[in-house]
């Protein structure tokens, strides 16, 4: 209904946008108020810009001299990353002038992965794709329960691309896209409709936190923006005067986040859940419970398990459980995290559900240092409200799809090889891929469009995990390289070609968010009564628009009961011959979007310090009975596939378990990442998590074998400092001398 | 007298630089690995220093290494041949110019390292004091300058110091050969007539310079150890490392003299000369230096695994247990154990059985300086940075290869001058009352009487000193006076010949030029630094210790430098070679006496005079 | 005078090494490749150490990042043969790369290993190189390198400050690596400033310095342990200012 309206007024805005914008890239640039302060000749200039590297919407500053982009570094003062940047982050730049950027339309000649490829005009490029688009969307869906011959795929990264490319699927009056994203984000929506009652996705309220337990989410590693993770985390020790907020990570793994921690639970992998209800179960009898007693009995109605018999199955001690109850219940504002790793096993929406399920107990929703439902301008509602199909379902539908466009995501490298993307996209008759890199869905594409990167774009998005609003807003700070454009003009320009103007009346993408801010002007912060061109300008100059305080909703707490299996899956009992699998997203590589960058490549994995390769982490003890050190390649193997890693034998892996991070292994993303490590995703079966449909990457179970070769970069050798510093050290004085004694 | 019992000395000069194929397969395989080495060097300047195995933060390999051993071989000449003169030990005749030889080459390679280890070996020009427009001026701070002064006054002096003793011996090889071979020995023979005035300066130079590069060898080897023992890394920072080296250089290089020694003995066949006695001393005194050896490395060790300072220990037990445990136990067995069980034995003192030993400690001294250098690097104080280093074939090829490089220089030297002084031999028969001349005036074929002889002059070859002293009476008695005579010997003589009274002034002059040499290096080190200031924060622009160390290498430098001179001076080299009537004579061992006599009447009194002398000729 | 210091809260490091990233960017550290960095000749001017303590399953570890600690007794630079590396009237060990030779004694006498050197010469393949800092020189084969405290921000802001004559605020200027920071780990400042953030921190009773016992007198100061100071001591979000 809104929309309608919305759409009216949008167009008649579009036809000036129209005359104004005659494609040449330099009235882009003439738009950009950024851009237009050109700097002196050798002098650099910050531009904000924000960060496109992963969906969280960091704000950034990218500091240009010549039109060449030098550094990149946070907005101070923005609410999600405060000033501060991810190594992700900070490596876009090598990204931007990655030596294997397509840079120009490209038509598959030969075979198709042949990579055989052959240049073409945009024109050509954008008729062929617009002719295979709209002779698919043509096709009589023969029952209407057929979801049709047009598959369309977005990244996670998007921002208001997302529901561009729903609105281009209404436009097209195909079935909605699905997104590529991690994994666990599905089960944790699921799991927060279940336990909270929430829509959205959950956020927090970090920073105000006494107590928090982590159960599953590595969140300083890549979890959402680990970069407001990490300023959280600061601001929880030592940030509030005299008062030190404790961080307890239960994870299987001993991640960054686990290793950070004041105390890490190494649960069996699995068990995530059963710790969180034994935890319940202590706070219920005990009657510790701040919160709603009533709400959680809703939840989980069925008593909790005991401590012992926990600790049993988690692998821990029960006095712990015990003693971590007590500590949630003793502190005013303790908050429970659920998702990450423990999302993604078998039963993953349990350990989820009964994870976030805490918070009833101990009272945290909607409160300072509590959770909340994700808040937004609503923005994206506004351009289409359209649920997207999800990927699971585009999966399944997808031998018959005719023509598939994919934007900006790497399916190929990023789902299990058992999923069969590979095989049904070999019978997909025209593959249109929006990519900046080559990468292995690219490879099989029939027509490859090349897209700009984040400072190249003019860029427009909502933060997805604020507690409180967050609009990013940017414009280019650099030329485009070579021939690329913006993935959402390119979308556009299709729908001009297919005449869907009715509904997409823009020619630009940036057009197309001018008015839609113009059409939410009173919504937004000091957007109501202040000059529209200067308010615009403004938000581009300052990153973006954002609410100083917290609007993201309570959550109103779970209808029904968690109708699904508590039981622990996978448990990873003790060490036999089969290891428990576990595969995380490293803080360098994410998903595998960094890999294609010499920095992160060379970048020292903080806890194995590994560069330049695929890696396993072991245990002490399972190493010496195996005979292996570090360094020496070992052959992973499972029911589905096989893989060589080099071991990384530490005290911090729980014995039994094996951990390979995600991220290499492509088949194609540039000489930096072509070929190397390994992609252990080809470990899993087609296995899902129970009640969603999303693949289940947790509790594989592998074999390791000796290569007797050995062969692996690291950076630091050593693994206990000299003074061999106790757990929990006494810091020792000293007084520096008086300044003048210095010069 | 037993004349005509064979006199093996006169054939000595001879047999010498008699060529044998044993000798061209020795050089035929050394000159290979000699171009081993230049190509792998040629590799790395061209292909950048990259291509050795080093590493952070093992920054010091193979080079380094290497360095060090054959700076420590060098010590095996120079210093115990100085020592062997100063303390006048007869046996020391046949053993000094050898080891003098290894000196010399020995110091060539290895000085070379550090220029190989910077991998842009141009940039050797920054370390040196040249005025320049771009900042630069060496930190007298650094053990690298102190090694910098220290190994130039050491090769300087060993280079004289070798080359001092072989004069005469080059005049006796003119004298004996024609030809090219003439030429070439005429000219490094600067003209040497082995007049007593000649002799004079020679012997009291030499014995200035032995005594002044004792010191200076000691210096020399302990500025080495100073790289390392001046750093605070675990186990480098020790007191004990200057003698430890000093030590340890000693005795790596009598191992290498004792190796070729045997060599020489076989191949040249000089087993009249490197006698048993002579390996018999040597070995004592190799065995004395392995007990010091022993006694270093047990100290050394044991003071680090008692205080048990952690980093240092982390050091220790990685050697003595850990990652290098083998090359450590294998270094105490060859430096230590196995000397200890043959050496004490006569017939472990033996040419064959002391050479194996000494192959042994070679190696083990090696080992022993890989040890020092590559351990402590790759065991940082913080050990997250713990490291690990394996040499590529470019740094193996340089090592062997430069091994190979010596080989070939102390085979091409023994080919081209007395491996073995000759006149020293010669002396030590004199010494002994054996004869020197082994000749008659029939063997010695005649040369045409020299133009330049005053007329009226006779030339008389005597067959020793006594017969010298008797036509000497003889010519006081006829009054002919020293400025009419002139005495030739391929020895120093003891007899007084009239005229030559009087003491050298070599010595004196030595002192001067020591006092040049330190007072100008150390206010090149002060006043330049004062004149030429550069940026050193905190740090004061001269800093008196260091100042201290390369004056003393100064002191050293202008020594030897001015000693060498002087001896040239003094004895009126270098001067044309004239050829004298019985120059083949001198050669052979006899002493040669020209007497001017123009007037008549005395002729038949000089005659008479020299009816002693095996030969006159009337000029 | 003035006396550039650096303090770093261990207890807020969670190692995500963005700062190194920043560190590389900023300064144009080159990456050498697989091949080179298995041969143990990658360069980071930054690091972050972890060391483990105790064992599984009450393993705990510590992060601490390690960048040149800009001795006040500084014992790479008596060695150096040239003075390429040598202290300057701000406290900063300076390296003077067109002097360096190569001998690479300082690496040697630096208890802390956070010096590095050029194997061989750097490259980027094109375009990378676009990226590359104009105010901050490449190092060529043969030279050694090390952290400069970002000297290059140092003098900009310096003549920033000049050219408004005013003098410098504290916390003006921000290192790459501190202002890559999220969590505010890296404080730098003026020593010689009683009065400055990284002074009253250098003086907390947390602060602690890397091998204290060897009397190197590092700029670089620690804080260990938990953190239950008062904000006053450290400095709020909005306080540090980014470059």
């Amino acid at each position: 209904m809104r929309r309608r309206t919305f759409l009216q007024t949008s167009a008649l805005a579009a036809g000036a946008a129209l005359l104004e914008a005659c494609g040449s890239e330099e009235i882009v640039y003439i738009e950009s108020p950024v851009a237009r302060r050109r700097g002196l000749k050798g002098v650099g200039i910050w531009h904000t810009s924000s960060c496109g590297q992963c969906p969280s919407g960091c704000g950034t500053r990218v500091r240009v001299i010549d039109g060449n982009a030098k550094k990149v570094e946070g907005i101070e003062g923005h609410p999600i990353n405060h000033g501060g940047l991810c190594a992700l982050g900070q490596a876009s730049l090598q990204g931007l002038y990655n030596p294997d950027r397509i840079t120009t339309p490209l038509r598959a000649t030969g075979e198709r992965g042949s990579g055989a490829f052959e240049e073409i005009g945009w024109d050509e490029a954008l008729e062929i794709a617009a002719e295979a688009l709209a002779r698919a969307a043509a096709t009589d869906p023969g029952s209407a329960g057929d979801p049709g011959r047009v598959g369309l795929l977005g990244g996670d990264g998007g921002g208001l691309l997302e529901p561009l490319l729903k609105l281009f699927s209404e436009a097209l009056g195909v079935t909605a896209p699905s997104y590529l994203r991690s994994p666990d984000q599905e089960v944790e929506r699921r799991a927060a409709q279940i336990a909270l009652g929430t829509t959205g996705m959950p956020a927090y309220d970090l920073e105000n936190a006494d107590y928090v337990l982590s159960i599953g989410p590595a969140f300083l590693d890549r979890w959402r923006s680990p970069v407001y993770g990490i300023w959280a985390l600061s601001q929880i020790r030592g940030g509030r005067r005299g008062r030190r907020g404790k961080l307890v990570q239960a994870e299987s793994r001993m991640s960054q986040t686990a290793a950070t921690a004041d105390e890490w639970l190494p649960v069996r992998p699995g068990s995530e859940g059963v710790l969180a209800r034994a935890i319940a179960g202590v706070l219920l009898r005990e009657n510790l419970a701040a919160g709603s007693v009533e709400a959680y009995r809703r939840l989980f109605p069925e008593p909790a398990p005991d401590p012992e018999s926990a600790a049993e199955t988690c692998g821990l001690r029960a006095k712990q459980i015990v003693r971590i109850a007590r500590e949630l219940a003793s502190v005013e504002q303790a908050v429970v995290l659920g998702g990450g790793s423990a999302a993604l096993h078998g039963n993953g929406l349990f350990n989820t559900t009964a994870a976030l399920g805490l918070n009833l107990l101990l009272g945290s929703l909607g409160r300072a240092g509590g959770v909340f439902e994700a808040a937004d301008f609503g923005l994206a509602e506004r351009l289409s409200t359209v649920e997207e199909t999800s990927l699971s379902e585009l999966t399944a539908r997808l031998a018959g799809v005719e023509t598939l466009l994919i934007l900006e995501a790497d399916p190929l490298h990023n789902l299990p090889g058992a999923l069969g993307w590979r095989e049904a996209l070999a019978e997909v008759d025209t593959v249109i891929a929006m990519s900046a890199f080559w990468d292995d869905t690219t490879r099989q594409a029939d027509l490859v469009l090349p897209v700009q990167v984040d400072v190249e774009r003019f860029q427009a998005g909502e933060a997805p995990h604020s507690v409180r609003p967050v609009f990013n807003l940017a414009s280019p700070v650099v030329a485009a390289e070579g021939d690329s454009r913006h993935p959402g003009d390119v979308l556009l320009a299709l729908a001009t070609a297919l005449e869907k103007t009715e509904t997409l009346p823009w020619s630009r993408f940036s057009d197309m968010v001018e008015a839609l801010v113009r059409e939410a002007v009173d919504d937004l912060p000091g957007g109501s009564g202040a000059p529209f061109r200067g308010f615009f300008e403004n938000a581009q100059d300052q990153g973006g628009l954002w609410a100083n305080d917290r609007t993201g909703a309570t959550p109103p707490g779970p209808a029904a009961a968690f109708d699904g299996s508590a039981e622990a899956k996978s448990g990873g009992a003790e060490p036999t011959d089969e290891f428990v699998l576990t595969l995380y997203e490293s803080a360098k590589f994410g998903d595998g979007r960094g890999a294609n960058r010499p920095w992160l490549q060379e970048l020292p994995d903080t806890l194995s310090t590994v560069m330049w390769a695929s890696w396993g982490e072991i245990a002490t003890p399972d190493a010496e009975a195996l005979g292996v050190a570090t360094g020496d390649l070992l052959e992973v193997s499972s029911d589905f596939g096989s893989v060589e890693v080099a071991a990384i034998v530490s005290p911090a892996v729980r014995p039994g378990t094996l951990a390979i991070p995600l991220g290499l292994g492509h088949d194609d993303f540039g000489r930096y990442a072509k070929g190397r490590g390994v992609n252990p995703l080809d470990l899993l079966g087609p296995g899902t998590v129970d009640g969603t449909g999303v693949p289940n990457l947790g509790g594989t179970r592998v074999r390791l074998k000796r290569t007797g070769r050995a062969r692996v970069a690291l950076f630091g050798r050593g693994l206990r400092d000299l003074e061999d510093i106790p757990t929990g050290w006494a810091s020792h004085e000293v007084t520096p001398a008086e300044p003048e004694d210095k010069t | 007298m037993e004349v005509s019992s064979p006199n093996p000395d006169a054939a000595l000069a001879g047999r010498l630089l008699r060529f044998r194929p044993g000798l061209l397969v020795a050089s035929l395989v050394s000159g290979l690995l000699a171009a081993v080495f230049v190509f792998c060097w040629g590799y790395q300047i061209r292909n950048g220093i990259g291509v050795s195995g080093i590493n952070r933060p093992v920054f010091w390999g193979f080079y380094i290494t290497n360095f060090v051993f054959w700076i420590g071989i060098s010590h095996a000449g120079t210093l115990i041949s100085a020592i062997l003169r100063v303390t006048g030990a007869e046996w020391r005749r046949p053993v000094t110019r050898c080891a003098e030889a290894i000196t010399v080459f020995a110091l060539a390679i290895g000085g070379l390292y550090p220029i190989i280890h910077l991998g842009r070996p141009e940039k050797l020009l920054f370390m040196l004091p040249l005025p320049n427009s771009r900042g630069l001026w060496p930190n007298f701070r650094s053990p690298l300058i102190w090694d910098l002064v220290a190994i130039t006054a050491y090769v300087l002096g060993s280079v004289l110091y070798l080359y001092l003793p072989l004069i005469p011996d080059m005049a006796i090889l003119r004298d004996r050969a024609t030809g090219k071979k003439r030429l070439f020995y005429s000219i490094l023979a600067l003209g040497w007539r082995g007049t007593p005035q000649q002799w004079r300066s020679l012997e009291s130079g030499i014995k200035v310079m032995a005594i002044v590069i004792i010191p200076l060898a000691v210096s020399v080897h302990t500025i080495v150890s100073w790289d390392f023992a001046m750093t605070q890394a675990p186990m480098w920072n020790s007191t004990i490392f200057g003698p430890y080296f000093v030590v340890g250089a000693i005795y790596s290089g009598i191992a290498m003299l004792l190796i070729a020694m045997t060599l020489l003995r076989r191949f040249l066949g000089l087993e009249t000369w490197l006698s048993l006695k002579v390996f018999n001393n040597l070995a004592l005194l190799f065995l004395a230096m392995a007990m010091f050896w022993g006694y270093f490395t047990f100290a050394e060790h044991l003071t680090v695994w008692y205080a048990n300072e952690p980093a240092e220990a982390l050091v220790f037990w990685e050697r003595a247990v850990g990652a290098f445990s083998t090359p450590f136990w294998v270094m105490i067995g060859l430096n230590f154990v196995i000397p200890m069980l043959v050496l004490p034995f006569r017939w472990g003192r033996k040419p064959l059985a002391v050479s194996i030993v000494s192959i042994g400690v070679v190696m083990g001294m090696w080992l022993e300086r890989f040890l020092i250098v590559v351990p402590t690097l790759s065991l940082p104080r913080l050990t997250y940075t713990i490291g690990q280093y394996a040499p590529t074939w470019v740094e193996l090829g340089i090592t062997v290869g430069s091994l190979g490089a010596f080989v070939f220089l102390y085979l091409a030297f023994t080919q081209l001058a007395p491996i073995i002084s000759i006149w020293e031999i010669r002396e030590g028969r004199v010494v002994e009352g054996l004869p020197v001349l082994a000749v008659t005036s029939e063997t010695v074929p005649r040369e045409p009487a020299s133009e330049e002889a005053p007329t009226g002059a006779l030339v008389a070859a005597f067959s020793d000193e006594e017969a010298l002293a008797g036509a000497l009476e003889g010519l006081q008695q006829a009054g002919i006076t020293g400025d009419r005579m002139e005495v030739r010997s391929s020895i120093p003589l003891k007899v007084k010949v009239p005229g030559t009274e009087g003491r050298s002034r070599v010595p004196l002059i030595g002192m001067l030029g020591a006092a040049l040499g330190g007072s100008s290096v150390f206010l090149l080190a002060t006043l330049t630094a004062k004149a030429y200031p550069l940026v050193t924060g905190h740090m004061a622009i001269i800093a008196a210790p260091p100042i201290g160390i390369v004056t003393y290498e100064g002191i050293a430098m202008g020594a030897v430098l001015s000693t060498f001179l002087a001896v040239i001076f003094e004895a009126g080299l270098p001067r044309r070679t004239r050829k004298g009537a019985l120059d083949r004579f001198i050669a052979d061992g006899a002493v040669v006496l020209a007497v001017d006599c123009p007037d008549d009447d005395k002729r038949p009194e000089v005659e008479a005079a020299l009816a002693g002398a095996m030969e006159v000729v009337a000029a | 005078m003035t006396r550039w210091g650096m303090v770093i809260d261990t207890d807020r490091c969670t190692g995500c090494e963005a700062c190194v990233v920043a560190c590389h960017e900023e300064n144009n550290i080159a990456t050498v490749g697989a091949e080179e960095a298995a041969r143990d000749r990658a360069n980071h001017w930054l690091r972050i150490e972890r060391y483990y303590e105790g064992e599984f399953p009450d393993v705990k570890v510590r992060f601490s990042p390690v960048l040149c600690q800009q001795c006040g007794e500084a014992p790479c630079e008596p060695v150096c043969p040239v003075y390429a590396t040598y202290h300057t009237d701000e406290g900063l060990n300076a390296m003077v790369y067109s002097r360096c030779v190569g001998t690479r004694f300082c690496a040697n006498n630096c208890p802390y290993t956070v010096r590095f050197f050029n194997w061989f010469d750097p490259e980027w393949d094109a375009p990378l190189e676009r990226q590359l800092n104009p105010d901050v020189s490449v190092r060529t084969a043969g030279v050694m390198e090390k952290c400069t405290f970002c000297v290059q921000r140092i003098q900009d802001k310096q003549r920033g400050a000049k050219a408004e004559e005013r003098p410098l605020e504290d916390g003006e200027i921000q290192p790459a690596c501190a202002s890559a920071c999220a969590a505010n780990v890296i404080t730098f400042g003026d020593l010689d400033d009683p009065e400055s953030k990284v002074t009253r921190l250098a003086h907390s009773r947390r602060a602690t310095h890397l091998l204290h016992e060897l009397g190197t007198e590092p700029a670089v100061t620690y804080l260990r342990g938990e953190d239950w100071d008062a904000p006053a001591e450290r400095p709020s979000p909005e306080e540090t200012g980014g470059g």
